[in-house]
């Protein structure tokens, strides 16, 4: 009998193990826990991420950007050096913000411990969360002082962007993963807002350049 | 005897059996294909919504992303939502009044038990919701009843985020009650289960005709926080309990409503609510002789109810998980006054000892989510009369208690529709007087003091598309 519950035990073990359930993050003072993100991963992202975690899920066809493929551990959106893993708050935020232009809505009416739960899982979906650590956090300076030099370096930038990006996603590569990214149309919707159909209020040519500048 | 007949003619004959103008909805396809999101993501389990869900109704059905615009429209988007459920149900009443011989309606009437099966089909909803412009949303919702009669359940639009602030919405034309439990978002289907009975009931011989479940119309002021945890409703509506052409009254109810949610770890999220109606209905009105019928009853001219006589609901509710268990506890009180208790024009004196009506209701409801795609459903109801209008009716006349239970199984649940297999079944005991029911069968019992039982059983597709 105990032969048999032990076979067991190892077996359970083992699936979940091999199923990456056993998987758990702590952001700040959340434990998310791989296990309970399935479930809201199948709930919330599914349809666009894929059973699968690779970005193909049922609306992937109809979506421009295209979901990310979490079983490459590749993203666009964090605080660590190009290459790296994200951190787990990176995730996180992604999760709560969204990302506007995209498919992706902000996550926020989920609760804190839904999204921690469901960064637990998505890490579930590449073996670098097991091989790799996170890369370290990139130092942002402080904002620079609001100078009539920096606005007009910051209209440089601007203009230099805006005409080779503005409307349209562009893809180029990831010199460290190898990897296609596709970039979104920033300054798009930095000067027509989130629907591109109007100017927002905040869009006025000062905040731009100093966006500008921030993106410098 | 005018005067009841007056009063009956006014509000319309003072039914045996109640015809509830209840109509389910209300899951919108048309949004899971506008946005790339199955069903799921908007909804613990459709019709019911879950806090995102929530927050993108409050948000004016704006995510806030690209999707949001009016303009922003796939080849594959189709903005209309159809929903209906084929099914076939079976409907059971005992201590009902019929023919000791059928079809002789001289032979007198015995106490009896009425039972009728077969397959049937739901009301349609024909529903569009959506963004005019930015912060500017709509819905129109034609529905029908199961005859194919249609009404509009909703119809309104939405101002959002007015002076960029998510606390002032406002809202102008017929729009559902804000209330944590919603009988327009419930998973019920069947006839005894598929209402509320808190949201519907009234004493017996009561003139009122308010529903908490029935749409209003009027202008709401409506507000919420950024993740839509805490949030607050102000409503002023006619007091025509939904109904349009000004058919009775010319006055003005008031509905509040506030709720906060907390986060409570792995248990989830928990919200608690409170809510008030205070309204008021005419007791008689304006009649002109030149409207008067052939047997000379005269006949009101509609939309000018006078004689008003105030009323009020007021109560919690809740929406709790303990995981993927959920409990919806809801309370009232109630409470008509005695001219409408007792169906008195407030133009004549009131019977002997006559005062106002009082009464408590309360129901939990149970989910249980095994998956996204199953979940057990369970209801226990009950409203007690605390207040007779008049002495000597017997203290229990109109006492209510329902049990429902059942499953919904949502084999598909796509980011284009949806389909559920539902089963259900559904009992109801009324003290002296006919359920509420869906079925419009019913009548009230040869003795008051026989509680009537009604039972419902209901196998159908539900689906939205």
């Amino acid at each position: 009998m105990r032969v048999k519950i032990s076979s067991v035990a190892v077996f359970l073990a083992v699936a979940f193990a091999s199923a990456g359930f056993g998987q758990s993050v702590e952001i700040g003072k959340l434990e998310g826990r791989a296990s309970t993100g399935k479930v809201l991963y199948r709930r919330y992202c599914i349809g666009c991420h894929g059973p699968e975690g690779d970005g193909n899920g049922e609306n992937a066809a109809w979506i421009d950007p295209k979901p990310r493929d979490f079983t490459a551990a590749v993203f666009k959106c964090r605080s660590t050096p190009t290459g790296t893993l994200p951190t787990d708050q990176d995730l996180f935020d992604a999760i709560t913000r969204g990302f506007v232009t995209t498919n992706m809505p902000p996550w926020k009416p989920l609760t804190n411990q839904n999204r921690a739960d469901l960064v637990a899982y998505v890490k579930t979906f590449s073996a670098r969360w097991e091989e790799e650590k996170p890369g370290p956090a990139i130092a942002i300076p402080p904002e620079p002082p609001i100078t009539i030099a920096g606005i007009l370096h910051g209209r440089e930038l601007f203009n230099f962007s805006g005409k080779t990006t503005a409307g349209n996603a562009t893809a180029r590569k990831d010199t460290e993963t190898g990897l296609r990214l596709r970039r979104s149309p920033i300054p798009k919707t930095i000067r027509f807002g989130r629907t591109t159909l109007r100017q927002v209020p905040g869009s006025s040519a000062a905040s731009r350049t100093r966006i500008s500048i921030a993106y410098s | 005897m005018f005067v009841c007949v007056g009063f009956a003619v006014l509000f319309g004959e003072i039914q045996p059996a109640y015809a509830l103008p209840i109509y389910r909805v209300r899951a919108i396809p048309a949004f899971a294909r506008k946005y790339g999101l199955p069903c799921s993501a908007c909804h613990t389990a459709w019709p019911e919504l879950n806090n995102f869900g929530q927050v993108f109704r409050d948000n004016g059905y704006q995510l806030g992303n690209d999707h949001d615009s009016p303009i922003f429209q796939n080849p594959s988007y189709f903005p209309i939502t159809i929903r209906i459920t084929p099914n076939w149900h079976r409907e059971s009443t005992n201590h009902q009044p019929v023919d000791a011989i059928p079809g002789n309606a001289s032979s007198g009437l015995v106490d009896g038990k009425v039972i009728q099966h077969g397959f049937d089909l739901s009301g349609i909803d024909i529903w569009a919701a959506g963004t005019i412009t930015k912060d500017i949303s709509f819905s129109v919702l034609p529905s029908s009843d199961s005859s194919g009669a249609f009404h509009f359940e909703n119809a309104y639009v939405r101002f959002d985020n007015l002076l960029n602030n998510h606390w002032l919405n406002v809202k102008f034309g017929k729009f559902e009650l804000d209330n944590l439990i919603s009988e327009k978002r419930f998973l019920f289907l069947s006839s005894n289960g598929g209402l509320y009975q808190n949201h519907h009931f009234v004493p017996v011989g009561d003139a009122n005709d308010f529903g908490l479940g029935v749409n209003q119309l009027g202008v709401e002021l409506a507000g919420h926080s950024d993740n839509s945890y805490r949030r607050y409703g102000v409503a002023v509506l006619s007091s025509n309990n939904g109904n349009v052409t000004l058919p009775s009254n010319r006055s003005y109810d008031t509905y509040l409503t506030f709720s906060q949610a907390f986060e409570a770890g792995r248990f989830g999220l928990e919200r608690l609510g409170v809510y008030a109606y205070i309204g008021e209905r005419p007791t008689f009105s304006l009649t002109s002789a030149a409207l008067s019928t052939a047997a000379g009853n005269t006949i009101a001219i509609p939309g000018t109810g006078s004689g008003n006589k105030p009323f009020y609901r007021a109560g919690f509710s809740g929406d709790l998980f303990l995981g993927e268990l959920e409990f919806l506890p809801f309370f009232m009180h109630g409470q008509d006054s005695a001219f409408l208790a007792t169906s008195t024009p407030a133009n004549l004196p009131l019977p002997v000892g006559a005062h106002a009506a009082a009464w408590n209701g309360g129901l939990v409801e149970t989910h249980y989510y095994v998956t996204q795609q199953f979940v057990l459903l369970h209801r226990y109801e009950i409203i007690r009369m605390s207040q007779q209008a008049l002495p000597g009716t017997p203290a229990k006349l109109g006492n209510i208690d329902g049990y429902s239970v059942g499953y919904r199984w949502y084999p598909i649940m796509f980011s284009r529709a949806g389909l559920a297999w539902h089963n259900e079944y559904s009992i109801t005991r009324t003290q002296g007087a006919v359920p509420l029911s869906l079925d419009g069968v019913g009548l009230p019992p040869l003795l008051p003091t026989n509680g009537v039982w009604s039972s419902s059983i209901l196998l159908g597709f539900d689906f939205a598309f």
